[in-house]
């Protein structure tokens, strides 16, 4: 009853989050051999109210030009300020000139690998947009499978009799370098 | 066929049991927001040794030279700078924090100041600690190869598994709807946050 209630766990778990895990695998390949992401960049002039603060010029041109994304820090530069629109995708950054309300835009476009990237370092629930924070609760929700995607694994594989000496040693071999790794690094 | 794949799935599972509980920690951590060295509450150890730089040296030299008389552990190439009263200063990040040395020039001193990770956000590190590390001791090189093992290891689970799941048990309610469910989630949050 257990066995069989743990493997569909397993098993719901499993594929519900596979291209989550995918996504982190993937991306991880991509830092650690370093794929290079070129970014594709576009420039353009737009219009905005003049005399306006940071956060409502980005409300206003995200209403009026479609851009999306988290606002970055605002840095002051005379006569008005500059500030990033940060999306998993990219980033569009804004300068804007506080008299005439006129606005840079300086969209870069990084494609698929720089959304997987994005993705994989988004995390937290307290980020500025609830598409991020409801991000944050998908982290939270895959890392809570990782751990029950192993320890059902790790349970299913105890019940197989015939396996369970190469098993452990397998299991043994894991605990061993990584125990040992950790502490090592710890010190 | 499925039978290979239901071994090779398990055993690699096995091998890399610690570490998917690594990358689980690694999550956790992030999405509670654990403090990092700058938040954590805990109080720098600073010290200070003699050192004097030579006098034609640059300061990347310099640095390199500090590296070679503190050697950090685990830490990489240290990342060299002057910081906002001309003194220069060297930082090394390791997977437990950083070690920062200001080079007392007149004084022929270096002060060190050690701020040290929680064990949380060494979790944290420690998954983020690839082939790309520039650590040159055994520990860190080591680990990396096998967070290296695991990326691919994470893959190969993710990819029999799902195939395993669907050929074996199609006909469970289950088996499509998560599949479903997951697939439909992961394109609006690409979307979305595209």
């Amino acid at each position: 009853m257990i066995y069989k209630y743990l493997r569909n766990i397993h098993l719901i778990l499993g594929l519900m989050l596979f291209w989550v895990v995918m996504m982190y695998a993937v991306s991880a390949v991509q830092m650690a051999h370093q794929i290079r992401i070129v970014p594709v960049i576009t420039e353009s002039d737009v219009m905005a109210t003049p005399g306006l603060d940071a956060r409502p010029l980005a409300n206003e041109l995200m209403e009026k030009q479609g851009l999306s994304g988290e606002m970055g820090t605002a840095t002051a530069l005379p006569g008005g300020y500059r500030f990033p629109l940060i999306r998993a995708g990219g980033v569009t950054q804004i300068t804007y000139d506080r008299a005439t309300g006129k606005s840079h835009l300086k969209n870069s476009d990084n494609g698929v690998w720089g959304v997987l990237n994005r993705l994989h370092h988004f995390h937290g629930l307290h980020n500025q947009t609830g598409a991020r924070n409801a991000w944050g609760w998908a982290v939270f929700f895959a890392s809570v499978g990782i751990f029950a995607l192993g320890f059902t694994g790790l349970y299913m594989w105890f019940k197989l009799h015939k396996e369970r000496t190469f098993g452990l040693v397998l299991l043994g071999t894991n605990l061993l370098i990584s125990v040992v790794l950790l502490i090592a690094l710890r010190m | 066929m499925n039978a290979w794949l239901i071994k090779l799935h398990m055993y690699t599972g096995l091998l890399n049991f610690t570490i998917l509980c690594v990358f689980g920690m690694a999550g956790l951590v992030v999405t509670a927001e654990a403090p990092d060295i700058m938040h954590g509450g805990a109080q720098p150890v600073t010290s200070t040794v003699p050192f004097q730089a030579p006098t034609s040296a640059s300061d990347q030299e310099v640095g390199e030279l500090i590296q070679a008389r503190l050697q950090p552990r685990h830490a990489g190439k240290g990342n060299v700078r002057r910081n906002p009263r001309h003194q220069l200063e060297v930082d090394f990040y390791s997977v437990n924090g950083r070690v920062r040395a200001t080079l007392l020039e007149t004084e022929g001193k270096l002060e060190i100041e050690t701020r040290r990770s929680s064990i949380w956000r060494f979790f944290d590190n420690a998954h983020a600690t690839t082939i790309q590390e520039t650590a040159t001791d055994w520990a860190p090189m080591a680990w990396s190869w096998y967070i290296e093992l695991a990326i691919w290891s994470l893959m190969f689970m993710a990819l029999t598994g799902t195939w395993l799941g669907l050929t074996t048990r199609w006909n469970y309610w289950w088996t499509k709807a998560s599949f479903v469910a997951g697939t439909i989630g992961f394109a609006v949050f690409y979307m979305v946050q595209k």
